[in-house]
């Protein structure tokens, strides 16, 4: 999922646009550089061209010295006409004009200022002409321009480079890419590991070396920590609120079961009613003070706690007719180091949720030791509930976990914080709670770390 | 019994001494650690109900000064503490029990007796046997240097059997320690408990004495 995540992002993200950025200019840096290069080639060969247009030109006027004598339009004919036949293979042809007039060979009129060149003619047929003064005459050397053939190669040229340019470009800008988005990725996957863990935010890990990323993870990082001083001021009012409430219910209790003593009858049976209503008070109290210990308290000195004698402990205190609904198989002591109280109520309110909303169905209880495969091969304790219920839809079982959540099916009352209740023990001591697919009824299994030999049992003394 | 209950909390202290004075208890009360010091300059105590909460000098302060005096009354701590460091703090402190708050007056009583029963019997702080050492103060049970895994209960039938070394413990006698110890009902059976301690100690720890008991193995 995470991959296909990625992918959306690639598509939608910053990175297609440093992609599109790369590739667009890779293709009209090329493009630049064909312009740049063709003009360049144009005008040498444009140089050539007129260098040996002139060249010709000098040629003929040389000739035209050497044969003087005679009828000189008859010999200037004659000697154009063996000119342009000589030369003929080189693709030029001279002729000589006396004022506008062509006298002599061939050229198209008029011809150019003398010492000049220049291109004319009409596009498909186009020439390119020099001429030079010589006496009264003015010599041209003319030739058909390359100008339409070149075109087309310049422009073959030119969106060859484009093409090139924007291959190299798209072939660069994986990398690229990859490079230039790489700091937001780390963000975004710190962000994405500091997922609140009960309450608990995380660091967003190092500073960013890049100055756009670092004030976004900046501007989160000082969020998050508003919202931890928000969290833990709750969490705070939590605790203080459970104990202030704590006395005041010791003493009500105590001077109601005093009461309850003395009396007998239909107010005794009230008293006690009111008895089993301060003692609830109590649990909730108590449930609101454990939810309040942070869960990164790592407690120097839990205890070895057999797990499997701590549920058939719970089943033993259960109502007689809820104790005969709970099957509890286990074929392991279970032992695993926490808080034997805390581990109690973990089961306990497992065990009530199970049997609040599987009823009348029976409940089944498994105390396993299990290998997690995944990772170090690390063991665990797993206590397994499982009840005929209506279960838990596949999306909602992350949330039941949050305190004070009911699913819909769960208006048959209670605090709502018997299952927050046992995902935080469950994580106080390392391991984790989650509900399992199961093909009837819902399977909540809670994995707390299998007891291994204490480290320093030695120093601690 | 002889028992002092100490609490700033009048209203408290007044129902816990009417409870307990039901339960014909002789009891005295302080509102802070310096008066219950005073009341046992003058008159000795089986037992002190303590609220940890004090004003002044705290209820760690008196349970340690208690302790360091020698011999002394065995003390149930009343906690509105529920976080396990503070639980395990007064423990380490020289508390025998603890009981958090809001409590039940009956759990309180049935408390009050089981302290008072145990505290006839010096605990054991250290035993070591063979290559098993027992650190009873610290909850630590070690087999040649490794630290072996004892839950609180099979903790309670060793501490038993340890402070009556030498002699051998009824089936029936052990049953009745351990069930007021142990705030549930004893679920596992006194056998399946046994035969946990010798699989995790040695099977030689501890011996049956047919038709009789248990006893402390000395070898």
């Amino acid at each position: 999922m995470a991959d296909t995540r990625a992918a959306a992002g690639k598509c939608h993200g910053i990175a297609s646009r440093v992609t599109l950025v790369v590739i667009s200019s890779a293709a009209l840096g090329a493009f630049a550089a064909a312009a740049v290069a063709i003009a360049t080639v144009d005008q040498l060969l444009s140089d050539q061209a007129d260098f040996r247009l002139r060249g010709a030109t000098v040629e003929l006027a040389g000739e035209l010295d050497e044969d003087e004598e005679g009828d000189v339009r008859e010999s200037l004919n004659e000697t154009l006409d063996d000119e342009n036949s000589e030369i003929a293979a080189s693709g030029i042809q001279l002729g000589v004009f006396d004022g506008t007039a062509l006298v002599a060979g061939r050229a198209q009129s008029p011809a150019p200022k003398p010492g000049t060149c220049e291109t004319r003619g009409v596009v498909g047929a186009r020439v390119r002409a020099c001429a030079q003064s010589h006496r009264s005459w003015v010599l041209v050397a003319s030739q058909p321009s390359d100008e339409a053939r070149l075109r087309w190669w310049y422009l073959l040229a030119a969106s060859g480079a484009l093409v090139l340019g924007a291959a190299t470009g798209s072939l660069l800008s994986v990398k690229l890419t990859r490079w230039a988005v790489a700091p937001l990725q780390t963000l975004a996957l710190s962000l994405r590991r500091s997922q609140p863990q009960g309450g608990n935010l995380a660091e967003l890990g190092p500073p960013s070396h890049c100055e756009e990323v670092e004030a976004v993870r900046e501007a989160v990082q000082s969020l998050m920590d508003q919202i931890q001083v928000l969290l833990d001021q709750a969490r705070r009012f939590a605790a203080d609120a459970a104990h202030e409430l704590r006395t005041p219910l010791t003493t009500v209790r105590a001077e109601l079961e005093l009461l309850a003593e003395e009396l007998s009858g239909p107010e005794r049976e009230a008293l006690d009613r009111a008895c089993a209503r301060a003692a609830r008070l109590s649990e909730l109290v108590d449930r609101l003070l454990v939810l309040a210990l942070p869960e990164d308290t790592l407690f120097e000195s839990f205890e070895t706690v057999s797990l499997s004698d701590v549920v058939s402990d719970v089943v033993a205190d259960l109502e007689a007719e809820e104790s005969t609904r709970v099957r509890f198989e286990t074929s392991t002591e279970g032992l695993v180091r926490g808080d034997a109280e805390l581990l109690r109520s973990l089961v306990t309110n497992a065990l009530r949720n199970a049997l609040k909303f599987g009823a009348p169905d029976p409940v089944t209880v498994r105390v396993e030791d299990r290998v997690e495969s995944s990772g170090m091969n690390k063991g665990y304790v797993v206590l397994e509930v499982l009840d005929g219920g209506p279960g838990i839809d596949a999306e909602l079982r992350a949330r039941v976990f949050d305190a004070f959540y009911r699913a819909q099916a769960a208006a048959a009352g209670g605090y709502g914080l018997g299952l927050s209740l046992v995902g935080h023990i469950a994580r106080v001591h390392g391991g984790r709670a989650e509900f399992d697919e199961s093909p009837k009824g819902a399977r909540l299994c809670v994995w707390l770390p299998a007891w291994v030999p204490s480290q320093h049992h030695g120093a601690a003394e | 019994m002889r028992v002092l209950v100490v609490d700033d909390d009048a209203e408290l202290l007044e129902l816990v001494e009417r409870a307990l004075v039901r339960d014909d208890h002789e009891v005295r009360t302080a509102e802070s650690a310096e008066q219950a010091l005073e009341i046992l300059e003058q008159d000795r105590a089986d037992l002190i109900v303590l609220d940890l909460g004090l004003p002044g000098a705290s209820g760690e302060d008196l349970c340690r000064t208690l302790r360091q005096r020698g011999p002394s009354p065995a003390i149930l701590v009343l906690t509105a503490q529920s976080a396990v460091s503070s639980r395990v703090r007064c423990l380490d402190s020289g508390a025998d029990d603890y009981l958090a708050k809001p409590f039940a007056v009956a759990e309180l009583r049935a408390r009050v007796r089981a302290v008072g029963r145990r505290a006839a019997v010096p605990r054991p702080q250290l035993v070591v046997s063979g290559d098993v050492r027992l650190d009873f103060a610290n909850r630590r049970a070690q087999v040649a240097g490794d630290e072996a895994p004892i839950t609180a209960r099979e903790w309670a039938i060793l501490e038993v059997l340890a402070s009556e070394r030498g002699r051998v413990v009824g089936r029936g006698e052990l049953l009745d320690r351990l069930w007021n110890q142990s705030n549930g009902a004893a679920s596992a059976s006194l056998e399946v408990l046994i035969g946990r301690i010798r699989r995790k100690l040695g099977s030689e720890m501890v011996r049956t004495v047919r038709g009789k008991g248990y006893a402390w193995n000395d070898g």
